[in-house]
């Protein structure tokens, strides 16, 4: 009887042991990252994910309709404010997508600097699609998150901006 | 009883070692434990654990 219990005491006490470890392992393996890039293809219709947390504030942008295979989400109001895990240092991001306007808006997408200041680009529409990149020398990254901004300075009630669910961040060293 | 007992303790002890180390990672390297688990619940979690401790080990 005495062996019994110290078996199943012993079982129990290593299979604490191994739960612990397998958590621990599992959170530093998803820490390191060794590859050259990372790429994230954006899901707007979750706005929080463990990597990508964003758009946000939520009531500025509503999910309407779908164009081919992809639904578009309304913007209603700006701006809105992504953050983008980043597990290491890289170098470069580079943020492409779709973007329908029902007239030529003024759309920029920012990223948070070290110095409390945002970089800004304003994106160049062919065919419905934008490519940018962005230098992250001197980007903020705060509990290894890049802030990315999307502004629209001359929406008006009137606007409508539908982004497409189809972005995609590359991050590159 | 005083295998259950043992079993909670042990489980107590391993889990708060555990947060210990998670807490260390999270201080070190922000954002790479929060990700996946929330230390806060984390840490309710482990007060209840202890007190159920305390009840059964009177």
């Amino acid at each position: 009887m005495m062996i019994n219990k110290s078996i199943i005491i012993q079982f129990f006490r290593y299979l604490w042991i191994a739960l612990g470890l397998a958590l621990i392992l599992f959170v530093v393996s998803q820490s390191l990252y060794t590859k050259r890039s990372l790429e994230y293809n954006l899901n707007f219709s979750e706005t929080n994910t463990k990597d990508i947390r964003g758009w946000y504030p939520e009531q500025r942008i509503r999910g309407s309709s779908s164009v081919g295979v992809n639904n578009t989400f309304n913007i209603i109001g700006e701006p809105l404010y992504m953050k983008v895990y980043t597990p290491i240092n890289f170098e470069v991001m580079d943020i492409s997508g779709g973007i329908l306007s029902s007239k030529e808006e003024d759309i920029r997408i920012g990223l948070k600097q070290d110095d409390g200041s945002c970089d800004f680009k304003k994106l160049e529409i062919i065919d419905n699609n934008f490519n940018t990149s962005f230098a992250l020398e001197d980007a903020q990254v705060r509990n290894n998150q890049l802030e990315v901004i999307l502004s629209m300075p001359s929406i008006t009630s009137s606007s409508s901006v539908r982004l497409v669910d189809n972005w995609k961040i590359v991050l590159s060293r | 009883m005083k295998i259950f007992i043992t079993i909670v303790k042990d489980f107590f002890k391993t889990a708060l070692i555990v947060w210990l180390l998670l807490v260390f990672f999270e201080l070190v390297n922000p954002g790479m434990v929060q990700r996946f688990v929330n230390l806060e619940i984390y840490l309710y979690f482990l007060v209840l654990v202890y007190i159920f401790n305390k009840i059964i080990d009177r």
